[in-house]
This record gives C-alpha cells, structure tokens and sequence, in this order.
C-alpha cells in the first residue's frame, strides 16, 4: 500500500532538515580537506619515521566505518566534554551535548585520508617540466607552489573532490543513529509517528537525489570552468558531446543526394 | 675583443655509476651564437642544465658575467641569482598550463622580478610579437601547435633580459613542419646580439647560425671550432664517424 497523500506530506518535514544536512556535509567536508592537507604534507614529510606513522594512522582511519566512528563518539562524548570544561574550570551540563559538532567530526575524521590521497594524486599528475620550468626561471620553491603548481592541482582535484562531497553527504544520513535530526533522521522519526514508511523514505530518497543532483552540476560546472586549458579546443567543447552523434552524419544526411538534384 | 660572459670550469657530472661530465671547460664570448653537438649519451643537455643548476654538477664551477659560483653551492640565494643571469627553452617547451601565452611571459617577470602587471604585459606584448604570436595571445598552450608553444617559450626567455639564453634541443620534439619556424625565430632572435649556447642536432642550422660548435663526446669537449672547421673538416675521428652519419644517413 502506498498512501500518496503521506507521501506528500513527508516531504516538508524533509526540506526542513535540509539546512543541517548540508551543513554537516559543508563543514566536515572543509575539515576534511584542511586536516587532508595537512595529513598530505605529513605523508610526503622528508623525515622516513614520520612519513611511515602517518601512513599507518592514514590507513587506519580509512579502514574504520563511519557509522562506527560516530558510535565511538557519541559514547564518549559526555567524558571528554566534562574534562575539557574542567580545564577552563566549568561545569559541563550534558543538556546540550554538542552532538551535531561531534558527529562533524567523526564525518570529517573518516573523510581525512581520502582528501589527502586527492591531494597526492593531484600533486603527482603534473608533469616534472612544470617544476623545471619555474625553477629553471628562478622562481622560489612558493612562488612555484602558489603561482604554478596549486592552481594545476585544484583543477586535477575538482572531480575527485566532486566525488568526495557528494559521498560525505550521502554519508551524513548515518548521523541520525546517533540522534541528529538532518534528513534521514527526520524521515524515520516522521515515518515512525505515522506509520508511513515507504512514503517518508522514498520522499527522502528523492530529496537526498536532488540535492546530489544539484552539487553534482555546481562540480561539472566548476570542473569545465577551472580546467578548460587542460584540454585543446575545451572552451568549447562539452564531454557529452562524446556521446551524441557526431555531426558528420547530421550534415552528409542533410545534403542533398546529387545525382537527384539533377 | 669582445667580453667572456660565461666559463665552465672543470665541470665534473655522475648519475650513479655513469660518469656524464668529465671535465668539461667552455667559455663563451657575449653575443656568440653556440652550437653544441654530439651522439646521444654525451652529455650536452647534462652540460646545460649544470649551467643554471637544475643538475648541479659534482665538481667544478660555472660563472657568468663575473658572477663565480661553485658547483657544490647550497646556498639557494647564490644558485637563484647566477640562475637569472640565464634563460632555457626547453624541449618540451614547459610553458605553464594554467597561464595564457602571454601570462607565461609576464609570468617571470611579474613573480620574480616584480615588475608592476601594466608594464610587464607591455613587455609580453614585444616579445610575442618578435616572435609573431601577438595574435595568440590570450590561447593557453594546449590550444596553441608546437612549434607555436616553442616560440612563446622564446619569448618568455627573452623578456627576462638574461645574459645566455640555454636552448635544450628545441625542436627535437616538433613535426618536422614546425621545425622550420622555431629555427627562424632562433636565427631571429641571434641576430639581436643575445648570447646563445643551443643543443641541437640540426647541422643545417649550425652551419648557417652559429658563430661556433663545439662537439661532445663521452662527457668532455672533442672538438671546438667555427662552423666550418667542425663540421666540414673536423679533426677527431669521432667527431669525423658522427658527422658523417649525420651528412649522409643512408651510408649507415
């Protein structure tokens, strides 16, 4: 049975918890990059001991599932917030426990080693001529890194970060098992008061879509727009293009056979 | 007498177990035009890119325009500033994939020696035209022929105002359509007086617009001479045997 009127009405509460969707899918996806970055400097550290913990710790946080991340966090949210108060002398409360920042960073947490394997990847995708040409002009190893070699690197970036963010927001419905009312959490708690739960979640299943959909054209577009030199001819050029026909044919099918002509 | 802008001295070069460089000594005069060839393996990109130490040699020392440095020099103030002294166009051209060709020739002067944009993009504008690209100007390299992208390199070599200008075998990578246009640039820009020491394996080229060759072998210097000495009556037998091969390919 699918009541159609349910499903309708699920959709409000839904939008409604939007906000806290996207920005828990925002900040811990801007954590992640920032702590990516780091993490990718830490990987690449001259030193052989550190490049070798870092490694270890990167591959131990990818190993780890998000949900269990924010079940470790959940639980120990209330001791660790009691001894941080105590360091500024406070008494911590456990009635507003910061459980959205927590999750945040559990989200982030998991998301950390794969931004730094973008970053790596990025860093190796250009080509050594680039590093030679700056140095070989006297540019300083920063003014290579700032002027030259970052701005290559967002843009070899741009899909696998595209990629990254709508997974972190995918993965931000696995913060309603630890109580965070974002879209997910609010489509089971609706589902739940009305017994309606196809309704509610195939209404969230359609809402998260567009979401995706929406960030997913905002990164193709960034993606044309940032890479444009990469490719020749790419100021004008679409990718789908690829997959119509080609214009050959439209215009041979268009002429006019000759000998009918005549 | 015309003034020595450049002396390799000495300069000694080893990948692992292969001695590249084995004592190398140039000198070159200002305004000379010099053509350095050799087989592969001999050392003549190895030779230039000691000179603005992207391979810093083991031994030896390169000085330009009375500026002496040491090969083992670590101090990166001292290699930067024998480096502006000195320009390279590459064989891959390595123009910077995210500036427009005019970009890639402010590009050094904005950023390293801070000239203001207006008036670096003054001096882009000249050099692009020199090199007859005022009309790509704002095409990024990947939009732009080899040949095209060789000759912005020129020019962004040229507006640093170095002393030498270092040509790694700039047309190696080209069809052989596109030669022709980066050899004219080259010829072009020698005649403005600048200081060129070029690898390359064009002989045609050498003959006509160099004021000297000198041919490498096994890491040293085999024979040193104008033009016509090296090439049409060379002494060594090596460099006799690599001529010859050159000249004339289907007696190999």
């Amino acid at each position: 049975m699918f009541d159609q009127s349910m499903f309708f009405q699920s959709f409000l509460p839904i939008i409604r918890a939007m906000p806290t969707t996207l920005i828990l899918t925002v900040t811990s996806c801007v954590l992640a990059l920032l702590g990516g970055i780091i993490l990718a400097l830490l990987m690449t550290c001259p030193v052989k001991i550190i490049r070798g913990i870092f490694k270890v710790v990167s591959s131990f946080l990818k190993g780890i599932p998000i949900l269990v991340f924010l079940y470790v966090f959940s639980v120990s949210i209330d001791s660790v917030m009691t001894k941080l108060y105590a360091l500024f002398n406070l008494t911590y409360s456990n009635r507003n426990t910061p459980t959205l920042q927590f999750a945040i960073l559990a989200l982030a947490l998991s998301y950390i080693p794969y931004m730094a394997d973008m970053i790596l990847s990025a860093y190796r995708a250009i080509p050594n001529g680039q590093f030679e040409a700056a140095e070989a002009f006297s540019f300083t190893k920063s003014q290579a890194m700032f002027h030259i070699i970052i701005p290559q690197m967002t843009v070899i970036a741009v899909p696998n970060f595209g990629n990254h963010f709508v997974n972190l927001l995918k993965a931000t419905s696995l913060t309603c098992m630890v109580t965070i009312m974002e879209m997910m959490g609010t489509a089971r708690n609706f589902a739940t008061m009305n017994q309606t739960f196809l309704e509610a979640y195939t209404a969230c299943a359609l809402l998260y879509w567009l979401v995706f959909e929406i960030f997913e054209r905002l990164f193709q577009f960034i993606e044309k727009k940032a890479g444009r030199y990469l490719q020749p001819g790419a100021l004008t050029r679409r990718r789908f293009h690829l997959f119509r026909k080609p214009a050959r044919m439209h215009v041979s099918q268009k002429q006019p056979n000759p000998e009918q002509a005549l | 007498m015309a003034d020595k802008i450049l002396e390799i001295s000495n300069v000694y070069k080893r990948f692992g177990d292969n001695n590249v460089l084995n004592g190398v000594n140039i000198s070159v005069e200002k305004g000379e035009v010099i053509v350095i060839l050799g087989p592969s393996g001999s050392g003549k990109t190895t030779m230039l890119r000691t000179i603005n130490f992207l391979d810093p040699a083991d031994a030896g020392e390169i000085s330009i325009d009375g500026m002496t440095v040491k090969c083992q020099e670590k101090n990166k103030k001292k290699v930067r500033a024998l480096r502006q002294k000195t320009a390279m166009v590459f064989q891959q051209y390595n123009l910077f994939r995210n500036r427009t060709a005019i970009e890639n020739v402010m590009e050094g002067l904005t950023v390293v020696k801070k000239v203001p944009k207006a008036e670096a993009k003054k001096i882009a504008e000249a050099a692009l035209a020199q090199v007859g690209l005022s009309d790509k100007a704002a095409l990024y390299p990947a939009q732009l022929s080899g040949g095209q992208q060789q000759r912005v390199s020129i020019a962004r070599a040229l507006v640093m105002k170095p002393e030498v200008i270092l040509f790694d075998e700039p047309t190696s990578a080209l069809d052989p359509e596109l030669v022709g246009e980066v050899l004219k640039c080259i010829r072009d820009v020698a005649k403005t007086g600048i200081t060129m020491i070029i690898v390359t394996h064009e002989i045609a080229f050498a003959k006509e617009a160099a004021t000297r060759v000198i041919f490498m072998d096994g890491g040293v210097v085999v024979e040193n001479g104008t033009p016509d000495e090296v090439i049409n009556h060379p002494k060594t037998e090596r460099a006799q045997v690599f001529l010859e091969r050159i000249n004339h390919p289907q007696a190999v």
